[in-house]
């Protein structure tokens, strides 16, 4: 028996903790994948009990077990496919009539079914008594009561899961009953199903219960069979039967009022609630927070809090880390002697590292503020509180945080649209989280607009320029929704969870693991392209221009600084980023842009810091920031650019990609290639129709 | 009681007044809404208090069962219910329109 694994999966409602009881039961062994073929979360932990390895699928969070929606879809399709020694029903204990509308469901799958009553110590805290003796008799399931919380139970479901699979603990299976006609209903298709070999590997009973509820995927499933008349013709005659006798209601709704009278039947028989139920703190809160005139200020102040603590107390640690490595950058400029390699270590790989942890901040505060929200049970207020706006534009209130946060930085901001569960609401919204502009992009706004727009006007052009990012985002997310996920959007009928203390482990733990995927996953892809635009910037180089500056440097008084920011100038061009430039200039031509800002634009792909900087380098202008004025002069001077130039160039760098890092982070979180190639594609496509439109419509106004 | 409901004309669940007590009477949305409402125990038969709208005006908080959930009006507009008045036994709740008007006490598992 020794070495044996035991494979269990995890199914509950959202909110129900089992998330909470999958981390009390693996503790850190997770492993995050996807389920096959579709882009929902797959979590995953092995751990040893007792000489037994136990491999704990975390499946998503579901009311229930229909193909409606891809979360409850990856749900049944798992427990159907890949047989499960064992399911884990969570439950909360607090709440059992919606609850237990899953168990009756997983009753049907007739699988090795365990029921966990979570949140005991808030049962025993109302006072509610439940009869778990009782509940086991009527559910056909050992029934464990514990708490994620307290870690009351924890080991006692965790022995329980072993002496099930090793057979010293015999659970009644008990089918779920449902009402004599229809038990006939369904002994009769089952009946058919067996003799015609209809199931194969699929439950006998289940599939004859879905032929009743004609469940789109059986339906599917079957229609093309040859004995699908037979089946048809037998579920026309019990949807007319019920049909009549229940005042015209279908038969699926029939079962499902069916498993909610035995819910309540059962609870009745075995839950005492408290005689005077006391208010709940829930409603009480709820009539603060949601207040008609005060929910929406008590929002915006939340939302504006997030916004500062993340982005700007961020600044702080941001500031120590790039401290940190410029002094680390110093300090082996002294030590290392000047070679290709040193120039590879310090600007590409040191500076590669610093720019993928420099987010790091943002990302742990943002992530905490959202996991305090989320356990709370205020995000789904934000939902609540914001729908009416976001589902205007096709999309669900809680894109609202993500989209927000694009304003700070593109990267967390990705990061927090995991909080969506659809996947056409969460592709959507990363897809348009670039066009908020993020607050890298500001020096390039400031440097281009004082260079090309009177001191009077430059805040109605910024504001310009971020009420365009908005409209453009807008206008996508309503164009995607239309086009591609149409049908694929979750209703808004959702719990507004009770309110809850979070708990400070769970939620650092979450915190720090999706850092640390963030550092694992789009650290090497960060690593990797800022060595190469590194190169694409350095290499190759010009002898010929390289020996003039060598002898340039030679005469007695000569400037080495100027002569080295002139060299790096003149190499640049002939670096493979400025031959990409020269190269691109066909189609940049349009917008008014030259080889020279399609350097600058090509280097911004690192990151939005560096469009500046490049810039000052092909000016040959010394280090940026204070001096980033005289790089506006020598813009306004170059008779090449313009005010359209200027506006067109804007509008590009607010659409186009916004950095490696951004990309790296969206083909994580969307896991999908595909998705990943169009997020590029469609930034580069917008941003050029964008800075085309903008540049001929302002010369046309002769600006 | 059920018959004095059935002379009473119901309304979509998406007019219901604030703090009032309603009594489903059919649902009729499709597909992954009538999947989730049912899931969610919102059948015919079940009573729910509207505790508010969004400030926005959308969507609608509701108590049903044991506990609180929400929904777009143009999904409760497929929800029709009838309305079963305050809380018995409790009177009216006070100034049910301002949004602080809430039901004191509540007996969820009545008869």
């Amino acid at each position: 028996m020794k070495n044996k694994t035991i494979h269990v999966a995890l199914a509950g409602n959202p909110n129900s903790g089992k998330t909470s009881i999958f981390n009390a039961l693996a503790g850190a062994n997770q492993k995050v994948g996807n389920f096959s073929g579709v882009t929902v979360e797959k979590v995953e932990g092995t751990f040893k009990h007792k000489g037994f390895n136990i491999r704990l699928i975390d499946l998503p969070g579901t009311y229930s077990l229909s193909p409606y929606s891809p979360e409850e879809k990856v749900a049944r399709d798992y427990i159907l496919n890949e047989k499960p020694d064992m399911v884990v029903n969570i439950v909360d204990a607090t709440n059992l009539e919606r609850n237990l509308v899953l168990t009756t469901q997983l009753m049907d799958l007739e699988v090795e079914l365990l029921v966990v009553m979570n949140m005991i110590d808030e049962v025993q805290k109302q006072n509610i008594q439940i009869d778990f003796n009782q509940v086991e008799q009527l559910f056909g399931a050992h029934v464990i009561p514990a708490s994620a919380v307290t870690k009351e139970g924890i080991e006692n479901l965790l022995d329980h899961i072993i002496q099930t699979k090793s057979g010293d603990i015999e659970t009644i299976k008990h089918k779920h009953t449902y009402t004599e006609n229809i038990e006939n209903d369904i002994l009769e298709l089952s009946e058919l199903i067996e003799n015609r070999k209809i199931a194969q590997d699929l439950p006998t009973r289940w599939m004859a219960i879905k032929i009743i509820e004609k469940d789109p995927d059986i339906v599917k499933l079957l229609s093309s069979r040859p004995y699908w008349d037979e089946i048809e013709s037998k579920y026309n005659k019990i949807k007319d039967r019920i049909f009549k006798a229940h005042q015209g209601k279908e038969p699926k709704v029939h079962l499902s009022e069916e498993r909610l009278a035995f819910i309540n039947g059962a609870i009745r028989e075995t839950v005492v609630f408290p005689e005077d139920e006391p208010e709940s703190l829930t409603e009480k809160i709820d009539n603060v927070l949601l207040h008609k005139f005060f929910g929406l200020p008590i929002f915006l102040l939340i939302m504006y809090l997030i916004f500062q603590l993340t982005f700007r107390l961020g600044e702080y640690p941001m500031q120590w880390i790039d401290g940190l490595f410029q002094s680390l950058t110093h300090w082996l400029d002294a030590i290392i002697p000047a070679s290709m390699i040193k120039s590879i270590l310090l600007d590409g790989v040191i500076a590669g590292v610093g720019g993928v942890l420099v987010f790091l901040p943002n990302i742990i505060i943002l992530f905490l503020c959202i996991s305090t929200l989320e356990a709370t049970g205020y995000m789904a207020r934000v939902a609540f509180v914001v729908d009416k706006l976001m589902h205007r534009i096709g999309l669900h209130g809680k894109s609202f945080i993500p989209m927000i946060s694009g304003f700070g930085c593109s990267v967390p901001a990705i990061m927090a649209a995991r909080t969506l569960r659809n996947r056409g609401d969460r592709l959507t919204t990363m897809m348009v989280i670039p066009f908020f502009s993020c607050g890298a992009k500001l020096p390039v706004y400031t440097v281009i607009i004082s260079a090309f727009f009177a001191p009077s006007a430059a805040g109605n052009v910024l504001f310009a320029v971020y009420l365009f990012g908005i409209f453009i985002a807008l206008i996508s997310a309503k164009l995607l929704r239309k086009a591609v996920f149409h049908d694929e959007s979750e209703p808004f009928v959702m719990e507004l969870p009770p309110y809850r203390r979070p708990s400070a482990y769970s939620m650092a733990k979450q915190t720090w693991f999706r850092a640390w995927m963030y550092i694992k996953k789009a650290g090497t892809v960060i690593l990797l392209a800022s060595v190469i635009i590194w190169f694409a910037g350095s290499y190759p180089k010009n002898a010929e221009v390289a020996q003039k500056y060598e002898q340039l440097r030679q005469v007695e008084n000569a400037n080495i600084e100027s002569l080295n920011r002139l060299e790096r100038s003149e190499q640049l061009s002939y670096s493979a980023i400025g031959r990409i430039g020269k190269f691109l200039e066909p189609i940049s031509k349009p917008l008014g842009f030259d080889w020279r800002l399609n350097i600058a634009l090509v280097n911004g792909l690192a990151a939005k810091e560096i469009v500046v900087s490049t810039m000052g380098t092909i000016y040959a202008i010394g280090e940026t920031g204070e001096e980033s004025k005289t790089l506006a002069e020598s813009l306004r001077s170059d008779p090449d650019y313009s005010q359209a130039v200027g506006l067109s160039f804007m509008i590009f760098v607010l659409l186009y990609i916004p950095c490696i890092a951004t990309v790296a982070v969206f083909l994580q979180e969307s896991r999908s290639k595909l998705w990943t190639i169009v997020f590029v594609a469609y930034t580069l496509i917008v941003a050029w129709i964008a800075s085309f439109g903008v540049y001929n419509i302002s010369r046309l106004f002769g600006l | 009681m059920e018959n004095e409901h059935k002379q009473q004309a119901s309304i979509p669940l998406s007019q219901a007044e604030v703090g009032k007590r309603y009594q489903v009477v059919s649902v009729k949305a499709k597909g992954a809404v009538n999947q989730r409402m049912l899931d969610m125990g919102l059948v015919p038969g079940t009573r729910l208090w509207v505790l508010r709208y969004a400030p926005l005006g959308d969507p609608i908080e509701i108590r049903i069962r044991h506990f609180l959930m929400s929904l777009r009006k143009d999904e409760a507009k497929d929800v029709e219910v009838i309305d079963i008045g305050f809380n018995k036994g409790q009177g009216q709740c006070k100034g049910h329109r301002g949004g602080w008007g809430r039901l004191k006490k509540r007996k969820i598992n009545e008869k």
